[in-house]
């Protein structure tokens, strides 16, 4: 009595550590990545989705699994969730394996699947429902091998196929391999019916082809259907041996584990050297498979999500930059009005740092949504916002709002109508709907609005243009609709200063300068007039110059002409256009 | 005797507690405001039952009676949902063939009770094909993830899929189109890895790369009558945002061949191809003699695009050897104005339906756009008026028997393309139309997808077909 309490109390101590440490590890290194993923669907809480998803085979996991997500968007909440995911797939495990080889009391064995399966959920590109499929499988295979009959074994073994099948999709093959291994280790012949389980899940796997549930009939048999896109899967293989692991534990368990037996006294050792290994193993495998610019973009679009500017500013990843998170970047810059003073303080390479061409995938929409509904491109912003929701699996609630917000600008109260009908299905992002109705319908309410109002103000439309494929022709719309508004200004010619295009540049000079539109000067832009009018030094101060900025350029040029000043005195001008113009490539 | 006055009492307040609110309740003289409208539309006797609910968020039905000659049966809602059991349902058309049907609606409002005026629903002698193929797909910009080609039993509510893209890499499928409306000979064509076109006769399946065979792209089909020919147009297509109307789509070029399946060779007439004009929507007529067509001048796209006008043209045609005689335009833009696309010939032969915007050749995106009818009989136009709106009306295709037309319309919502369903009578005078019945209440308010070419077809296409057909295009690849 007193060792069982004692094994008791040291397994206890054995998962509490292990959940703990798995929980803070998640919080730490990943925190942002649950708060990313769970804006990448869109759950109703309805009876009619919940039927719609039973209706198709695997659909019960898949809406487990969306049901799960849902409450990332709580801090804390995707780091618990899934360290309870990972404690009670182990605690499934272990039952299985104590069920097969009672005195082995191994419970790294009973770990390694489900440590495999946690650092799947580390991929974005990974179906949540992979693991949740697995769980439900280790679930069915317990119920199996402890059926007390041999008849209730052998119904079990052709029904929890078909269940199975229609309620987790390809994971039954596992549930099979299962079967076959446990059949397999010494039994007596008549339990080799069991094995009718293999061909009751070929013939689901030939009918789930046949009516073209499916599109091949390998998709039955393999786990791929688990990555979102396998054009994005860099290591296919590391799915495979999340499978694997399941069988060779099982058969681990059943060779070898009845022939082992850990003495009494040493217990506590060996469950610390298994906890050591454990997290050995996972911390291993998940630094070298982990992508901190990614998980570092994941947190600028938190912020970015949250209009969180100076958080942006400050935690800019300089060494992790790419074209995307320099565009958000620079917005926050503009929404903190330092775009033009700290422009040149980061890595600016022509036009598109301020905004790149869109690559086609969804976090470029996303970015891409928010960026041009920030500048008031709501055409733009509403072409991404929806182009992103459609590369959403799953919807996507976050580019549904930005959809709701650019139809209620745009005056398309029905569409509006519809998506906030769709967004009060769901259980987070109902309050944001309802409180959102209040405009439909109603000009007078968006337009005083202090955020749609002057951008819908910024929308009149020039009659002459049927298509605008030109972003700089939109934004000097935007600009000339709504001069209260300095950004559009402010984009379209830093946007010509980063592309070195003076001509452009001077253009917008001629045509908008000391009208509404464009009444004074920023430091960027007299630089840029001094650098295309620098042989009209006597007209520099009606121009537009300030005599600091005028001196400035002269201590530059004499810098440039005097050699004997050194390159660190041309340094200094690091910060001007002048050197931006001069010195750094597009 | 007291127990007893008790008990009195409570029946009497159960009796009047449950009795029908029909002497309570306030008469209104008009008819109710629902959703779909179906008050006064023409409807065939083989379609699914006319579910409904009403538009008033705040006004609940409670019951509606249908009633026609020697049958009547009421339906209670179910939170303010009409859903009419579809035996009661047949049987009710059955025995209204040919006549109509009234029903009356009883609902409350902030619990007052009010009972319409009956309101009428006709029901056509002519049948509709029980089928309509369509495909689903998100209405906007360029991208996609999920499509399909369905059909929809429209006795019932059942939709099953014809293919699915799921079963090729999500690759883009479209222009699904019929020979004489048979589901045994049918096409649509495959884009990005899978590209080509899947041809379809009875048990046969082939898959066919045009582009790789002529270099071009074949992108919106007429199948011949004889089903030895198909014409279509070549279209590079663009599109781009629209500062009001979303997006503006269009062709920097476009030209009609003909395939010939018997001698396997595609026919590039030079009078449809000429580089000055753009020649899109080629449709045979039912006889096979003639080809109708749009085209237009070119212009500098997308800057002119206001001034890209479609003409509504026909040539004769051959079908001994696929030769084409002379041209005749039925509508010139240039001179009657607006931008012809989409014409389609009744299975008689006596009237052409097309659809007419102020520009261009992509009338979804343009509100403006409406469905327009010729007679072919005496070359005069017939009003459609009953069956266009403020949003725009697009495509539309002719049911076999030439009495029903079913076209897309964005009358909803302005963005999401639906399906109405309209009667022509032997004038050529158009029903108000329908909205395709749905099972659920809110089908239409969640729905996310537009309905994309719908056409009548005659039969059921075997579902287990998709399996064939995405084994074939990976074959092909």
């Amino acid at each position: 009595m007193e060792k069982e309490k004692y094994n008791y109390i040291i397994r206890c101590f054995f998962w509490g550590s292990t959940g703990l440490i798995l929980f803070l590890f998640l919080q730490y290194k990943y925190a942002f990545y649950f708060l990313y993923i769970e804006q990448l669907q869109l759950f109703p809480l309805t009876n009619d989705y919940f039927i719609q998803k039973l209706s198709t085979p695997g659909g019960l996991v898949s809406y487990l699994a969306e049901f799960i997500t849902q409450f990332y968007s709580l801090p804390y909440v995707g780091a618990s969730m899934t360290t309870i995911l990972f404690l009670f797939g182990c605690f499934c495990m272990q039952k299985i394996t104590n069920k097969l080889a009672p005195a082995f009391d191994s419970l790294i064995v009973a770990t390694v699947p489900m440590v495999c399966f946690c650092l799947l959920q580390l991929d974005m590109n990974y179906r949540q429902e992979g693991t949740v499929a697995f769980i439900l499988v280790l679930v069915f295979f317990y119920l199996f091998i402890c059926l007390p009959h041999f008849y209730l074994r052998l119904t079990a073994s052709v029904i929890i196929p078909v269940i199975l099948f229609w309620l987790a999709g390809p994971t039954t093959t596992l549930f099979i391999t299962g079967v076959v291994i446990w059949t397999l280790q010494k039994r007596p012949l008549r339990e080799y019916w069991s094995l009718l389980s293999i061909p009751t899940w070929l013939m689901l796997s030939w009918l789930s082809c046949y009516q073209a549930w499916q599109s091949n009939i390998w998709e039955s048999f393999i786990p791929n259907i688990y990555y979102t896109d396998l054009s994005q899967v860099s290591n296919l293989s590391f799915l495979y041996c999340a499978w694997i692991s399941f069988p060779v534990s099982l058969f681990i368990t059943v060779s070898i584990g009845r022939k082992i037996h850990i003495a009494h006294k040493r217990i506590i050792f060996f469950r610390l050297f298994e906890l050591g290994i454990i997290f050995a193993g996972f911390w291993f495998i998940s630094e070298k498979n982990q992508d901190t610019t990614l998980l570092a973009n994941m947190e600028q679009d938190y912020y970015l999500r949250n209009k969180r500017w100076k958080d942006i500013i400050s935690t800019f990843p300089a060494q992790k930059s790419n074209l995307q998170t320099i565009n958000i970047l620079n917005l926050a810059l503009s929404n903190e009005g330092k775009l033009d003073q700290d422009l040149f303080k980061y890595p600016q390479r022509g036009g598109e740092t301020l905004l790149s061409n869109w690559d086609e995938r969804l976090s470029g929409a996303i970015a891409q949504a928010d960026l041009h509904y920030m500048i008031g491109n709501i055409g733009a912003a509403q072409k991404y916002a929806y182009e992103g929701y459609i590369l959403s699996p799953n919807g996507n609630p976050r580019l549904l709002k930005r959809l709701i917000d650019t139809n209620l600008i745009f005056g398309f109260y029905p569409v509006a109508e519809k998506y906030i009908t769709i967004l009060e299905q769901t259980c987070f992002y109902k309050k944001w709907a309802q409180e959102h109705r209040k405009y439909l319908n109603n000009d007078k309410m968006v337009e005083s609005d202090s955020e749609y109002g002057h951008k819908r103000k910024a929308l009149k439309e020039n009659p002459d243009e049927t298509v605008c494929l030109d972003f700089t022709r939109v934004l000097e719309r935007l600009a000339a609709n709504n001069p209260d508004n300095p950004i559009p200004l402010l984009y379209l010619t830093t946007f010509h200063l980063l592309n070195k295009d003076l001509t452009s540049f001077d253009h917008l000079y001629k045509k908008y300068y000391q009208t509404k539109i464009w009444p004074t000067l920023t430091i960027r832009q007299q630089e840029a007039v001094i650098a295309w009018y620098e042989d009209q030094r006597p007209n520099w101060p009606e121009k537009g110059i300030s005599p600091e900025t005028g001196q400035r350029y002269l201590a530059l040029k004499d810098a440039l002409q005097n050699h004997n000043l050194g390159n660190k005195a041309i340094a200094s001008f690091e910060d001007t256009y002048w050197y931006y113009l001069l010195f750094k490539k597009e | 005797m007291k127990s007893k006055n008790y008990i009195w009492s409570i029946l009497l307040i159960w009796a009047s507690c449950s009795q029908p609110d029909k002497e309570t309740s306030i008469l209104v003289g008009s008819c109710p405001n629902i959703f779909p409208d179906y008050v006064g539309v023409t409807i065939p006797y083989n379609i699914a039952p006319l579910n409904f609910s009403t538009v008033a968020p705040e006004e609940d039905i409670k019951v509606a009676s249908f009633e026609t000659e020697g049958l009547r049966f009421e339906v209670k809602a179910n939170k303010g949902f009409i859903d009419i059991p579809i035996k009661k349902w047949k049987t009710l058309l059955e025995k209204s063939k040919g006549d109509s049907i009234a029903v009356q609606i009883t609902s409350s409002k902030q619990g007052q009770s009010y009972s319409y005026h009956p309101f009428y629903i006709y029901v056509s002698q002519h049948p509709v094909d029980r089928y309509i193929a369509y495909r689903l797909i998100e209405p906007l910009y360029a991208l996609w993830n999920e499509m399909g080609l369905y059909q929809r039993d429209l006795e019932s509510f059942k939709e099953t899929p014809i293919y699915e893209n799921k079963l090729t890499a999500h690759n883009c499928v479209n222009c699904h189109s019929f020979c004489s409306h048979s589901a045994g000979k049918m096409l649509f064509h495959m884009r990005g890895e899978y590209n080509g076109t899947v041809l379809i006769d009875g048990n046969n399946i082939e898959f066919i790369d045009f582009k790789a065979q002529s270099g071009q792209n074949m992108v919106y089909p007429s199948w011949h009558p004889s089903g030895r020919f198909i014409a279509f147009s070549t279209n590079d297509t663009y599109q781009g945002l629209h500062p009001s109307q979303r997006i503006e789509v269009y062709d920097r070029s476009s030209d009609i061949v003909i395939c010939d399946l018997k001698t396997r060779k595609i026919l590039s007439p030079s009078i449809l191809s000429s580089p000055n004009y753009l020649e899109t929507f080629p449709s045979f007529s039912p006889d096979g003699t003639t080809l109708y067509y749009c085209s237009a001048s070119t212009q500098t796209v997308p800057d002119s695009i206001s001034k890209l006008r479609y003409s509504l043209c026909s040539i004769s045609f051959d079908l001994d050897n696929g030769s084409l005689g002379q041209t005749d335009t039925l509508y010139n833009a240039d001179i009657q104005g607006g931008s012809i696309s989409f014409p389609r010939i009744s299975p008689d032969g006596n009237f052409l339906m097309y659809t007419q915007s102020q520009y261009a050749t992509f009338p979804i995106w343009h509100n403006d756009a409406d469905l327009h009818q010729i007679d072919l009989r005496n070359n005069q136009q017939i009003s459609l008026s009953e069956i266009n709106s403020e949003k725009s009306e697009s495509y539309h295709s002719w049911s076999s028997n030439s009495h029903w037309v079913v076209f897309s319309s964005r009358r909803i919502d302005g963005l999401h393309t639906r399906l109405y369903i309209t009667h022509i009578d032997k004038k050529g005078k158009a029903s108000k139309p329908f909205l395709l019945p749905q099972k659920k209440k809110d089908f239409y308010k969640l729905s996310m997808k537009s309905y994309n070419i719908p056409e009548f077809v005659k039969d059921r296409i075997p579902v287990h077909q998709a399996a064939k057909i995405a084994q074939k295009a990976k074959e092909h690849k």
